[in-house]
C-alpha cells in the first residue's frame, strides 16, 4: 500500500477524532525516541509526526525548539532519525509523516530523501516553509509521484480562493490546519471561529482536517469532535518529557500517562 | 544585470519560502510597497526626512592621508556613519516606518544585531509615532549596551533572544515569530537586504540613496566614476544601497565578509569562498553557513553586524555572475584599519565598516595613484566602546570602568 492510501485507512478507520502526535526525532535521545513512538501505537494513536532537527524552526515555539536545539547539541543527523523511523516502521503500522524545515531535506537531496522516504515506509511529509508558489525545491511533486502525501497547511488567514490554490492538484487525503496566529505551543482557546474555520476549511478542501497548535488537554479534543477529524499534539507531550527529564523521571512512564490521559 | 527582483528571484535566489499564517500579511506588505514606490507624496516626505531628520546628503570625503600612507589608489569615504543614529540603517528604517504608518500599523517590530538596526527603527518609530519592539539575542544585548540603553530611552522595549546562539540569526527568527502573531496591527522592518520577497527589494531601495548619492558626488569632486567600491557584507543593506548605483558600470564591486579569528579557525562569518553552500533557511534561498544536515552554523565576527550565517540573495546572484568580488578581513585586521584610519583621519569607523577599510587599505598600494577606491563607512564607532575600549586601552578602560561603577554607586548610596 502507498503512502497516500495507508494515511486514507487511517483517517476511514474510526469516525471519531483521531489523534497525531510529534516527537523531534533524536529527542531526548535516540533510543527514548524510538520507544515514545512505539508507545503512541500501543496506546492507538492514529498517525505519527516525525521532525527532523533544524537550527532555525521558525514556526515553531519554545518546547520544540527546545527539543529541536538539544538533539542537535546531541549530534543527531538526518541520517539517525531516517534509520530510527527505518526500525520504528517494522514494528509499527501506524502510518509516519517526516515533518521537516526544508533545508535538511535540501541538504539532503530531495530525490533522494523522497525515494529513502519510501524504501523505509514513509507515508508522507509535512514541510511548514515550502508554499506551492516556490516550485523548487520539487517536493511536492516527487511526492505526488511518489504517491506519498505532501501535506497541505492552512491557517485561519488563509482565504477561501487560497484554500483551493493549496489542495488543488495534491492528493494527500488530509490538510494540517493550523488553529491560530503565532507559533506552536502556546494554548489555544478553541471558539465558535474556530469551529467555523475548520467547517469552512473541510467544505472547500474536501479533505480530512488535521488540526493543532497548543493542543493539550482532553476538554480540547471534546471542542474539535465534529470539526476536525483529527487534533495533533505536539509542544505539550514534549513539555511532559522535558519536565520528567528535570526531575529525574521516567520519560515514557510521564509519557504513557500523559497519552492514557488523552484518550480518557 | 538585473536591477531588481524577477517574479521574486534574482537568478535562482530569494523567493518566499514563509509559513502559511504570514501569507496575507505578505500580500498586504507587497501590495502596499508597490503603491507607495511610485507615489510622490510618499517619495516627497521621504526626501524631506532624508534632509531634515537624517541629515542627507552624508558627505563623501577624500581621505589624504590614508591614501599617502598606503601610496596608491585615492581613497573616499562614503560617510554613512554621519547619518542620524550613526550608522545607514537610518534610511531603511525610516523608509519601513513611513509605509507602515501609511499602511495603517501601530506598531513596528525589528531584529538587531550590533543594535544600529534596531536603535534606528526605535527613533524611526518615535518619531512616527509607534510603538517599538526589537529583539536582540542575548549576547549581542551584551555586547552592544550602549545601543541597548540608547533604543529604551526611544522608548522602544527591547527583548532578550535566549535562543540558539542568541545573535543576529535568532533576532530575526523572533521577529518572524512575533509577527506571525500579530501582524493585523504590526510591521516587521527587517533590516538587511534579505529574507522573503519583497524584503531585498524594498531594503535594497531604501538604501539606494547611498550609492545615487556617491555617484553624484564623485562625479562632482572627480569627474568620474570610482575605479572600485568597497562595503563589509553582513546581511548586505550597506553594500547593496551603494553597489545597485554601479551594477551596469565598469565599477569594481568588493564585498568584504568577517574572517573572525580566520579562514581556518571555523569562528568567522565567510559564506562566499565555499564555506556557505545554497540553502533555504529564514525564509529565502541564498549562500548559508551550514552544517550536512542543513543547519546554520555557529558564526564569529568581532563585529555583530556581521555576525550572521546568511547573505542577501541579490548579493548571492551577484557573486554567481562575478559582478561582485568577495573578500575577508579578520577581526585583527579590521581593528587595524579602525586604529590606522583613526590616527591618519580623525575619523573612528564602526566595527563592521572597518572590515571594507582593510580591504581597502590592503587594495590602495596595488593600484595606480590615477585610481580611485569609494569605501562605504556605513556606520561610526561610538557604539562599540565596550569592545575596541578594552582592546586598544586595556587596563586603563578596566580601572575606568572600576572608578566609574565606584563613583555612580556611591552616589546613589
Amino acid at each position: 500500500m502507498n503512502g497516500i492510501e495507508h494515511i486514507k485507512k487511517a483517517f476511514e478507520r474510526k469516525d471519531s477524532l483521531k489523534i497525531m502526535t510529534h516527537v523531534v526525532g533524536g529527542y531526548p535521545d535516540v533510543q527514548t525516541c524510538e520507544q515514545l513512538v512505539l508507545l503512541m501505537a500501543e496506546k492507538g494513536v492514529d498517525l505519527v509526526e516525525i521532525q527532523l532537527p533544524f537550527s532555525d524552526p521558525t514556526a515553531d515555539g519554545a518546547a520544540i525548539v527546545q527539543a529541536n536545539h538539544q538533539a542537535l547539541k546531541n549530534g543527531i543527523s538526518t541520517h539517525d532519525v531516517l534509520n530510527m523511523t527505518e526500525r520504528i516502521r517494522k514494528k509499527i503500522t501506524v502510518p509516519l509523516l517526516l515533518m521537516s524545515y526544508i533545508n535538511p531535506l535540501l541538504a539532503y537531496g530531495p530525490e533522494k530523501i523522497v525515494q529513502r522516504a519510501i524504501d523505509i515506509g514513509l507515508d508522507g511529509f509535512i514541510v511548514p516553509d515550502l508554499p506551492p508558489e516556490e516550485k523548487d525545491p520539487p517536493l511536492s511533486e516527487l511526492c505526488r509521484r511518489a504517491e506519498l502525501a505532501f501535506v497541505p497547511l492552512i491557517a485561519p488567514t488563509t482565504p477561501p480562493r487560497r484554500m483551493r490554490l493549496l489542495t488543488a492538484d495534491n492528493p494527500s487525503p488530509f490538510v494540517y490546519a493550523v488553529l491560530r496566529l503565532g507559533v506552536t505551543g502556546a494554548k489555544t482557546v478553541l471558539s465558535k471561529a474556530t469551529a467555523a474555520y475548520l467547517n469552512t476549511t473541510k467544505r472547500i478542501t474536501g479533505k480530512y482536517i488535521a488540526a493543532g497548535f497548543g493542543i493539550a488537554e482532553p476538554s480540547q479534543l471534546q471542542a474539535l469532535q465534529g470539526s476536525a477529524d483529527c487534533a495533533v499534539i505536539g509542544s505539550a507531550l514534549l513539555r511532559i518529557i522535558r519536565s520528567a527529564l528535570a526531575n529525574k523521571r521516567d520519560v515514557l512512564a510521564a509519557a504513557r500517562i500523559f497519552l492514557e490521559h488523552l484518550s480518557g | 544585470m538585473i536591477q531588481e527582483s524577477q517574479n521574486r528571484y534574482f537568478g535562482s535566489f530569494g523567493g518566499r519560502y514563509i509559513p502559511e499564517v504570514l501569507y496575507p500579511a505578505f500580500t498586504e506588505l507587497e501590495k502596499a510597497y508597490e503603491t507607495f514606490k511610485k507615489d510622490a507624496d510618499f517619495q516627497r516626505e521621504l526626501d524631506d526626512l532624508r534632509r531634515s531628520y537624517i541629515g542627507r546628503p552624508t558627505p563623501l570625503y577624500f581621505a589624504r592621508n590614508l591614501t599617502a600612507r598606503c601610496s596608491g589608489a585615492r581613497i573616499y569615504f562614503k560617510r554613512e556613519g554621519l547619518a542620524h543614529t550613526g550608522a545607514h540603517k537610518i534610511n531603511n528604517a525610516l523608509g519601513q516606518a513611513l509605509l507602515a504608518k501609511r499602511m495603517g500599523k501601530k506598531r513596528l517590530i525589528a531584529e538587531t544585531g550590533a543594535g544600529q538596526h534596531g536603535l534606528a527603527t526605535a527613533a524611526a518609530a518615535a518619531k512616527s509615532g509607534l510603538q517599538c519592539q526589537v529583539f536582540m539575542g542575548e549576547i549581542d544585548m551584551a555586547r552592544q549596551q550602549p545601543n541597548v540603553f540608547a533604543m529604551r530611552l526611544m522608548g522602544a522595549e527591547v527583548s532578550a533572544v535566549k535562543e540558539g546562539s542568541r545573535t543576529l540569526t535568532d533576532a530575526v527568527n523572533a521577529a518572524l515569530k512575533n509577527w506571525s502573531k500579530r501582524m493585523t496591527d504590526t510591521h516587521y522592518v527587517l533590516g538587511s537586504a534579505l529574507g522573503p520577497h519583497p524584503y531585498p527589494d524594498m531594503v535594497r531601495d531604501f538604501q539606494s540613496v547611498i550609492g545615487r548619492e556617491l555617484r553624484e558626488q564623485m562625479l562632482a569632486a572627480t569627474g568620474r566614476l570610482p575605479d572600485v567600491c568597497i562595503a563589509c557584507v553582513g546581511g548586505g543593506s550597506n553594500a547593496m544601497g551603494m553597489f545597485s548605483a554601479f551594477l551596469d558600470d565598469d565599477v569594481q564591486l568588493i564585498g568584504v565578509e568577517a574572517g573572525g579569528l580566520g579562514p581556518a579557525s571555523d569562528q568567522h562569518a565567510v559564506r562566499m569562498n565555499g564555506s556557505g553552500r545554497p540553502g533555504i533557511v529564514q525564509a529565502y534561498k541564498s549562500y548559508f553557513l551550514q552544517d550536512d544536515n542543513g543547519s546554520l552554523l555557529p558564526t564569529h565576527s568581532i563585529s555583530a553586524g556581521l555576525d550572521y550565517a546568511g547573505i542577501g540573495p541579490q548579493l548571492a546572484y551577484l557573486a554567481e555572475e562575478g559582478r561582485v568580488r568577495f573578500t575577508q578581513a579578520t577581526d585583527e585586521e579590521a581593528l587595524e584599519a579602525l586604529a590606522l584610519t583613526a590616527r591618519s583621519e580623525g575619523i573612528i569607523a564602526a566595527l563592521e565598516s572597518a572590515h571594507a577599510l582593510a580591504e581597502a587599505v590592503r587594495l590602495a598600494p596595488k593600484l595606480s595613484p590615477e585610481a580611485v577606491i569609494a569605501v562605504n563607512i556605513s556606520g561610526r564607532g561610538d557604539k562599540d566602546l565596550f569592545i575596541t575600549a578594552p582592546h586598544f586601552a586595556g587596563e586603563d578602560w578596566l580601572r575606568f570602568l572600576g572608578e566609574e561603577y565606584r563613583r555612580v554607586k556611591g552616589g546613589r548610596e
